[in-house]
This record gives structure tokens, sequence and C-alpha cells, in this order.
């Protein structure tokens, strides 16, 4: 039961949508897939007193831009099991989504647009679309714009997503050349929500190199990168990179399921696990 | 009539034994099943209770004007509204325990004792309007320093109930033998440990919810609600309504999963009938997630030492635990401390013990009854000093525990705390056990290359069942009415009800088998105070025990009358009637066969000939009082009030992750002896769910407060109960020791589990991790982050 009431619109065009925002935007929510806006309403920790809802805008589809795919703000996890073409141009996308739990009522409802708006340090979305190096495309009344991920995600629960905006989609670079991934998180237990995710990019770079891209979620409030570039065979330089990303921590990220301490305990050799694992998909 | 006029051995043809499935099973799945939110109408006043949010506060004062403001606010009652019409809550225990007398209320007058306690009731015309209402409702108070330590609070000279100038709620000391000089004996082996339990709760799928409607013409109050003791329930809210108990029904529906919340003492329950009567207009309660988590139980720490002499014989065992029970409130849920160190050193035979129990009461809710009722967290402290034990001496567990059950032959055995134990067979059940691991992982420790630890775990449970505390109303008995209607229908009216487990299927087993009948064509009813006899509801897995024996005597009362028309139409003699599959022969010419309902019309439509002899009504109401319970002080001025001793031994196999110190069960396998059983399939399914949430307190299931006495957790996406992946399949085996004190040789069956799985996952966790890290590993539930302590060399 939502106790307080609110108005409740569903605008048949962005042009609508936004100009709803940009009257009432500090006071109004964007309704995706609302597997974590209704809940928390319910719970009163969220009184919009205007909820747009995208349902009659599409926004469903994932399509093919040159050097992007497209990921529509209505895109659900089970969309992303079902394309293709993320199967083909982002398959890491493809193993997180196939790690949501809680049913279909989750996989079928909850958006990957929605997850990154709503910034939880501890969920799949933020380190894998870090790793990504994902961008997020935002509608207002004065235009569009876009934003890497690492400069939308702001901190806990915060983003660079002005009132007036509406994150329209997603555009995640296609792979070029020779490239592997890997994705691990640590739960608790089933119904714990992700502690630590570790997404690892491995890509083709330049006289026979390899450009490895790790990003480690929750254990920081945003996700932590790290870069390097290794010959196929060595290692060495990735323990150093790991070192960095792990050692020093601005802001540690903590909650009810697991403190500080925990986090940085567990992550550092589950980002082991995982650089590993996406080197030795490369190589082969 | 007592259980004795039953025949020892039980004639039934003879669904008694086998699975017939759930006579209701088919509403539950498909959605038709009603539970108690579902009665609630559309026109009821909604009630919103305001709850403290200081663990200990003075109430200074208390603003509603913006409240009254909001559309469709009704009213709202505070304590000084309601005490001068109302008396205290009466407990369903005996306060004898407690150090002086306590009044507990519904609302807080003066000084609120935990966070969440319930200050103002709000009504308003719907449930979001008594939401709004009730968060613009403003209590200014005066903050006191919380009591939330509970061994601080022992000897604080500050109180959580100030009448009582203690906060030791109850003191227990178990003796036998002389353990003290037993520790200093230079031959023996001892161990010392330590063992936190952290606070875990029911959290049932189904929340409370009640519903009232008082009647002012008759003068009647009617509450239907998710009550799993309707009979205790209509005695406490009569009382501290002040009215008749004839004055009040109490209806429950379905439950949708309770394991001990729904018993009695929520305020709630109080208030609902006390608005409707005030207001004269039907008022509804239903609970939230969040107010559900007010219900805290297990909360405890333990320092125990074990002796062994060098050869594995245990010698002593003594156990120092204090048991923060929170605030005391009108439900009985402190009282599973007592049972903690009652049921301790379970199956083990040792001669010198000693338990010293306190129970320190603090600024946090009151415990509220949780599966296991205490017994599982006994278990769990044997089990885990007896692993110790077995590392200290270098020897397998189970050669450990072998050396030291009670033999087969030693029933009925005496526990310290005075429990007779009356009957198993407990090595034969671990043998049994072990062959059971065959396809099994083996054990083995982390490798730099494998992150993971295969450990495997056993423990035994003996789970006292059947609670007749001296003083609780009821103690010790339950009541079935079986009548046969014109029609021939066979209607059985328990004062016992069904959490779910499917115990009126049971009934209509046991009694369907008397009068020859399919359980099917049996109608049961339960949960009507207006409709069933007194009894005690659903509590400590005493139901079919107690009152399945009830409805056999019942219905061979009710059988002996219909044989005797039988016989007046068969003329034979009524000992040689037969019934059997809806019809009644005589044993000696089969061929003449009458239809089981022509000989019931019989009885109601030619009393004076066919029905001639035939002691009338066709009804009648049995009790059972349970056998084998003492409540007049032994030699040692010990009592035993549980009358059967189920027991089990568990056996997992867990991996741990050396990198996370995430644990994941891969197999688990029990063997459970609860005497003769009457449905195989119910009972392993209580077996199942208990063994699951066994699994949920071992590792993850956890109510945390802050340093201000308020709960951290408040949904089930933080408070991590077990889900179907989280659970390999659990393999039963069974064992079958009926008890020489009930008739059909039943035991409880319900509880059994929760223990066991507790100790023998985290006696697993134990193996996987080796045995030294395992020795830091002191807190329950062993998450993640401990196990990465213990095995980094420092305690969890």
């Amino acid at each position: 039961m939502i106790a307080h009431s609110f108005e409740y619109v569903a605008p048949s065009s962005m042009e609508e949508a936004v100009s709803y925002l940009t009257i009432s935007g500090h006071s109004a929510a964007v309704l995706g897939g609302g597997t974590m806006l209704l809940p928390a309403m319910s719970r009163s920790e969220e009184r919009p007193s205007l909820l747009v809802d995208l349902r009659r805008l599409g926004l469903t589809e994932i399509t093919e831009r040159t050097a992007d795919i497209i990921i529509g703000a209505r895109t659900t996890y089970d969309h992303i099991l079902a394309s293709p073409l993320t199967q083909r141009a982002a398959p890491i996308l493809v193993s997180m989504a196939s790690g949501i739990t809680g049913g279909r009522s989750i996989t079928g409802q909850g958006t990957l647009v929605g997850s990154a708006c709503y910034a939880n340090p501890a969920s799949d979305i933020p380190a894998c679309l870090a790793a990504l190096d994902a961008r997020v495309l935002l509608a207002s009344d004065s235009g569009t714009r876009e934003l890497p991920i690492r400069e939308f995600l702001l901190g806990g629960f915060r983003t660079a997503r002005r009132t007036d905006e509406i994150a329209t989609a997603l555009a995640i670079p296609k792979p070029r050349g020779q490239s592997a991934w890997a994705y691990r998180k640590v739960k608790l237990s089933e119904s714990s929500w992700p502690i630590i995710t570790v997404a690892c990019l491995v890509a083709e770079g330049s006289e026979g190199s390899a450009d490895v891209t790790i990003c480690i979620g929750g254990l920081a409030a945003t996700p932590l990168v790290g870069k390097c570039m290794v010959e196929t065979e060595g290692t060495g330089s990735l323990e150093t990179m790991l070192r960095h990303v792990t050692e020093k921590i601005a802001a540690p990220w903590t909650d009810e399921l697991a403190d500080a301490e925990y986090r940085a305990l567990a992550a550092p050799p589950v980002a082991r696990r995982v650089l590993r694992e996406a080197l030795v998909k490369y190589n082969a | 009539m007592s259980g004795d006029a039953l025949p020892r051995d039980f004639q039934g043809p003879k669904s008694v034994g086998t699975s017939v499935p759930r006579l209701n099973a088919e509403a539950f799945v498909t959605g038709a099943a009603v539970y108690a939110a579902d009665v609630i109408p559309s026109d009821v006043l909604h009630l919103r209770v305001v709850r403290s949010s200081y663990a200990r506060a003075k109430i200074i004062s208390i603003f509603t004007k913006d409240a009254e403001r909001i559309p469709g606010f009704v009213t709202f009652v505070s304590a000084s509204d309601m005490w001068q019409f109302t008396r205290p809550t009466p407990s369903r225990f005996s306060k004898d325990r407690f150090p002086g007398p306590l009044d507990v209320r519904p609302l807080a007058l003066d000084e609120v004792k935990y966070v969440g306690e319930p200050v103002i009731a709000v009504l308003a015309e719907s449930p979001a309007a008594a939401r709004l209402a009730a968060e613009l409702i403003t209590i200014e108070y005066e903050p006191l320093a919380p009591i939330l330590n509970p061994i601080a609070a022992l000897t604080a000279v500050e109180y959580v109930h100030p009448q009582w100038k203690t906060n030791v709620a109850a003191h227990d000391v178990i003796r036998v033998g002389d353990p003290e000089s037993e520790f200093f004996r230079p031959d023996v082996v001892t161990v010392s440990g330590k063992l936190t339990v952290e606070c875990s709760t029911s959290a049932p799928i189904e929340m409370r919810s009640y519903v009232a409607e008082w009647d002012p013409r008759a003068a009647r109050l009617k509450i239907q609600g998710a009550f799993q003791m309707p009979h205790p329930s209509r005695w406490t809210i009569a009382h501290a309504l002040g009215l008749k108990e004839s004055q009040v029904q109490i209806v429950a529906q379905n439950i949708g999963g309770t394991f001990g919340l729904k018993m009695v003492g929520h305020p709630e329950e109080v208030l609902v009938g006390f608005l409707a009567m005030k207001t004269q207009r039907r008022v509804a309660f239903v609970e939230d997630r969040d107010e559900c988590f007010l219900a805290r139980g297990r909360e405890q720490t333990h320092s125990f030492q074990i002796a062994a002499t060098r050869d594995g014989r245990i010698t002593a065992f003594r156990d120092r635990m204090v048991a923060d029970i929170g605030a005391v409130g009108a439900g009985g849920g402190w009282q599973m401390a007592l049972v903690t160190a009652a049921v301790m050193p379970t199956v083990y035979k040792i001669e010198n013990c000693l338990i010293d129990c306190s129970l320190a009461t603090t600024n946090k809710s009151p415990w509220q009854g949780i599966r296991g009722y205490g017994k599982e967290i006994g278990n769990l402290v044997v089990e885990r000093a007896v692993e110790l034990l077995a590392a200290a001496l270098s020897m397998d567990p189970n050669e450990l525990r072998r050396l030291n059950l009670n033999p087969s032959d030693a029933f009925p055995y005496r526990l310290p705390s005075g429990m007779i134990v009356d009957s198993g067979d407990y090595a034969p059940a671990l043998k049994k056990l072990e062959g059971m691991r065959r396809g099994w992982p083996a054990q083995r420790a982390a490798t730099a290359h494998d992150e993971t630890a295969i450990g495997h775990g056993f423990a035994f449970e003996l789970t006292p069942e059947g609670a007749a505390f001296p003083g609780a109303v009821p103690s010790g008995f339950e009541t079935a009415t079986v009548k046969v209607d014109p029609s021939g229908e066979i209607t059985v009216l328990a004062s016992i009800t069904s959490p779910g487990g499917g115990n009126e299927t049971g009934l209509a087993q046991l009694v369907g088998d008397v009068f020859g009948a399919a359980p099917d064509v049996i109608t049961v009813r339960q949960g009507d105070t207006e409709v069933t006899p007194f009894g005690g509801g659903n509590s400590s897995s005493r139901s079919l025990m107690l009152c399945g024996a009830a409805a056999v005597a019942a219905a061979q009362d009710v059988l002996s009358k219909l044989a005797r028309c039988a016989a007046n139409l068969l003329q034979c003699d009524p000992a040689e009637t037969v019934f059997h599959d809806g019809e009644v022969f005589s044993i000696r010419s089969p061929e003449k066969r009458l239809i089981f309902g022509a000989v019931a019309l019989a009885v109601y439509t030619h009393p004076f000939s066919s029905g001639d002899g035939v002691e009338l009504p066709l009804q009648s109401t049995k009790s059972y009082k349970a056998q084998n319970v003492r409540h007049v002080p032994d030699e040692q001025g010990r009592i035993n009030a549980y009358p059967s001793y189920p027991y089990s031994v568990h056996a997992a196999a867990v991996e741990v992750s050396h990198d996370t110190g995430v644990v994941r069960v891969l197999k688990y396998s029990v063997v459970h002896d609860c005497g003769t059983v009457i449905n195989p399939a119910l009972v392993d399914g209580q077996m199942r769910g208990a063994v699951v949430m066994g699994i949920g307190a071992a590792l993850w299931e956890r109510m945390e407060t802050d340093e201000n006495g308020r709960k951290v957790n408040d949904r089930l996406k933080n408070y991590l109960l077990p889900r179907a992946l989280d659970v390999p399949a659990i393999e039963i085996g069974n064992q079958l020791t009926p008890s020489m004190f009930h008739p059909l040789g039943m035991k409880g069956a319900g509880e059994s589990g929760v223990g066991g799985a507790m100790a023998c996952v985290i006696n697993a966790v134990g193996d996987a991790i080796g045995a030294e890290a395992a020795s830091r590993l002191d807190t329950i539930p062993a998450t993640p982050l401990r196990i990465l302590r213990a095995l980094r060399g420092a305690n969890s």
C-alpha cells in the first residue's frame, strides 16, 4: 500500500514526459520497472508528488548504432537475455542478467537504465556498465546529453541526472577485435543483494598487448576502475593495478548486509579470480 | 478419560502410517484458502499503531492536531484514554519465575521500554489514512539511557521494569553431580568455549492481522485473525477488556506460517477489541513487515566447559548462559531461554553438570515464540562443545558421540533439569545416518588453486515436545469432540489448530480408522471458540500427540454407540460388528451389510427400536492429558514439563569459500525418530521446514539492533531467509521408537530439526575451515565476515 497521494501520468511522447519534469522535477519520480521505486513508496521512504510512467514510450528495444549498441530505458533483464545483439556485442550483460534473482517479477520488470539511475553500489549494474565504458543518454526540455557512466554515478544512490532529465538509454561501445570478459558477484545467500561485483573486460590492444579493464562494485560508493596494458603472457602489472585499485578507497561502502571490513577482505581475491578468468578466456 | 483406556496396540485399517494427501491441499495450492486478512470487510476502521522511537524514554507530551486534519482520520487512543477501562493483559504462563508482579498493557502510559512499543492507536477509514495520520502524531520524549547490554543489565541499578528493582527476570541453576571438582581432576582434558547467538525472528510470510466486531445488543465481541491459540487468546483478551469469556469469540483462519509468532499476548489483539467496543465499528489491524520484525528471539551468550577422560568419556559439562529477553510483554517468549538450559546435555550421558541460566530483561522488544522454542540453542551449545572436545582429544567427533550417547537400554533417563526422556535409540540412528552419505563430495581443505574447502558436520538434536508448564493456560491436555450426524457425516471438533503443517489430515486419519472410513470423508473443524472445545491451539508440537489421542478416544466412544445400534440391526453382539469402508457388518455373517450412514440415521430416527440401548447423544468429548509430566518437584527439586522426547541426528556437507567466507550447503541428511508416525509425508515436511529454518539461523538470519536500540532490519531483503536455491535436497531416514508414555506411541513432531540443522551446519563449516579456525568461530550466524575473521586468526 502506498499511503500518500500523488499524481500519475503516462505520457505518450518523450517531449511530454520531460515537460512534466520541467514543471515539477524536484518532487517527481520517473517510473521505469518500479522494482525499487514502488516498494520504497509503499514504505513511505519515497514520496513523489508526481509519477511519470514511461510505459507508453516503448523504449524496450536493443538496437545497433555505428559504434554502439543502444539499450532503451525500459529494457529489462529478460530483454537482455533474449537479445542476440547483447549476446554478441555485450555478453557480460547477458551473464549479469542471468544472475538476477527474484523471478520474473524482477527480471521481466526491472530495467538496466532504472538500476543505473537508482545507483545502488550494492547492485549488479554499476560495475558492469563501468567496465563496458557505457554512456547514459539523458533528455530534458533543453535538449539531450550523454554522460560516461563514471561521470554519471556520483555516489551511493546519487547520479548526475538532473531532476528535469529522463535517462532514455544506455550506449555501450561495441567491442573491436578480440575480446574476453568475466563477471562475478559475491552474495551472502540467494536472497542477498550483491555485496561485491567484479567485471573484467580484456580487449585487443596494439602490438600483441591486451587492454585490461577491471571494475569493482560494492567496495566503494561508485565502481573502482583499474586499467592496464599487459603483454599476453605477463601478469605482474595486474597485481600492482589491483593493489592500486583496492587499497586506497576514499569512500568505503557499507550497508545492512556487509560492512567495509568484509568488502575489503572479499574484494581482492574475487577480483584476482575474475582477472585470471578473463585472461584465460582471452588467451584461449 | 485418560489415555490408559486406549488400546496400546492401536488397531486401525489403516490410513494411519500412510502418507494420505493433505485434505485441504488443493485450497492452498489454488489460492482458495482463506487467510486472516482475507476476511477484513471493506467498511472497517483501520488501526495504525504509533510506536516508540526510543528504547527507553519518558513520554512528555503527545501532539495530535496535525493528524486529526488527515481526511479519513477518525480517532486516536492513548494509554490514558484506555487504562481506566481495561485491565492488565494476563500472561498465558505463570509469572512465578519473575522477581515481582508485572502489569502489561497494550499501550505505554508514561515510559517506553523498547523501540516499537505501542504508544498511540490511530483509527481511520482507510489503511492509508491511518498511516498518514499516525505519521503526523508527534510524541515528545525525554530520552533515558537504554539498557541494551544483557550482561551489564544483570547488575545494573537502572531497571527496565522499575517495579522489579532488578533486570534479572529469571534465574535457574541446574546441577547434577559434582561438576566443579571434575574439572580439576588431573586426568581429564578440558575444553572451554564461548558461543554468542544473535537475535533472529520467525518471519512468517503471512504476518499478523485481526478484525474485531462488537455487537452492542448482544454485548459480544468477535475477533477473527491470525491466532494459533484461539482459546488462550480469548482468555487473555476477555481478561484485559473486563469481559466474560463467553462474551468473546475468537475465530482463527488458515495460517500462512507462524513458527510461534501467533501465540498469545500481542498488544494489537487487545487493542482491536477495545477500539471496536469504543467506536461501535469493526476495527482491523494488519501488521507490516517492519512490525513483524519486532518479534525477537534466541539472543544469548554461552560460556561452556566440557571435560573428558583421554579415552573420550565425557565426565563434566558446565555452561553459564545469559539470554537477552528484551522487555517482558504478555507473551511467553522469554520462557524459551529456560528451555535452552533445561535440555542440556541432551542425548549424552554426563554425570556432572552445572547450567547457570540468567534471563536479562533489556530495552529491546519482547521475545516471541520461535520454532525450536529454546531447545535448538541448547542442542547447538552441546554439539559445539562435543565438536571442540573431539578436536582437543584428536578423536573423530562421531566416535566421541558414540562413546557418550545414552545407550538404548537407558530409557527413560533423567536430564539434570528433571526432564524424563521417554524413549530413543541413538547409536543406531547415527549409524544409519553415516550410511546415508554415499555420493557426498569428500572433505577437503582449500588449496592455492581451489578457493573452496568442503566440510562434513554432524549433530544430534533432542527435542522435548508437548510442553505442559505448570500454570500455563492450558497445561498439557487437549480435547476433541467427535460426532456423527443423521446423514452419517463424521465431524471432529478439535481444540488444536493447524499452523499449516496438516494436523487436520492426521486427525481425519486417526478418526477415520476408528470408523473404518476414508480420511477424506471426515470433517475436521478447528480454530473457532464457539465451535471447538477449549484447548491450547497450536504449540510445542503437541497437536496430534495430545488431540489425536483425545480424538481416537472420543471416536471409539461414538463407535461403541453405533456398534450397539448396528448389533440391534444385524442381530449380533456389538463386539462382533465390523466397521469397514463405509459399511457395517457382523464378523459372523459378513454378507449382510449395512451402510454406515443408515446405522447413524437409525440412532436418530428409531431410538426406541434399532437404537435401543444406545447412550445418546451420538457424540463424545474426550480430553487426553499427557503422561510423563511431573509438576510435583522430585527429590532434587525439579519438575518435568515435557512428556515426549523425539530426537534426530543430522549431517551436512558444506562448501566454504576461503576468498569470501560464503557457505553453500551441498548435501543434507537426517535420521528422525518421533515414535509412531500418523502421516510420514507430513512429518517429513515438518522436518524439512525445520531444517531449512536451522540452516537459515546458522548462516544468515540476523536481527541487528544499533547502539540506540533501534532495529536495523526492516524487510526480507535485509533479513536473509533461505531460498530454494540455498538448500539442497534433504534426505530423511527414519527410526521408530514408540513412546512408552503415549497410548499410540506418539511423540511430538514439528519443531524437530532446527537445532540439529544449526549445529551440524556450524560443525561442517568448522570442519571445512579446520579445527583451529573453528575454535574461533564463536558467533551465530556464521556470516561470511565471521568465517573470514576466524580463518585469519581473529575471534568472530
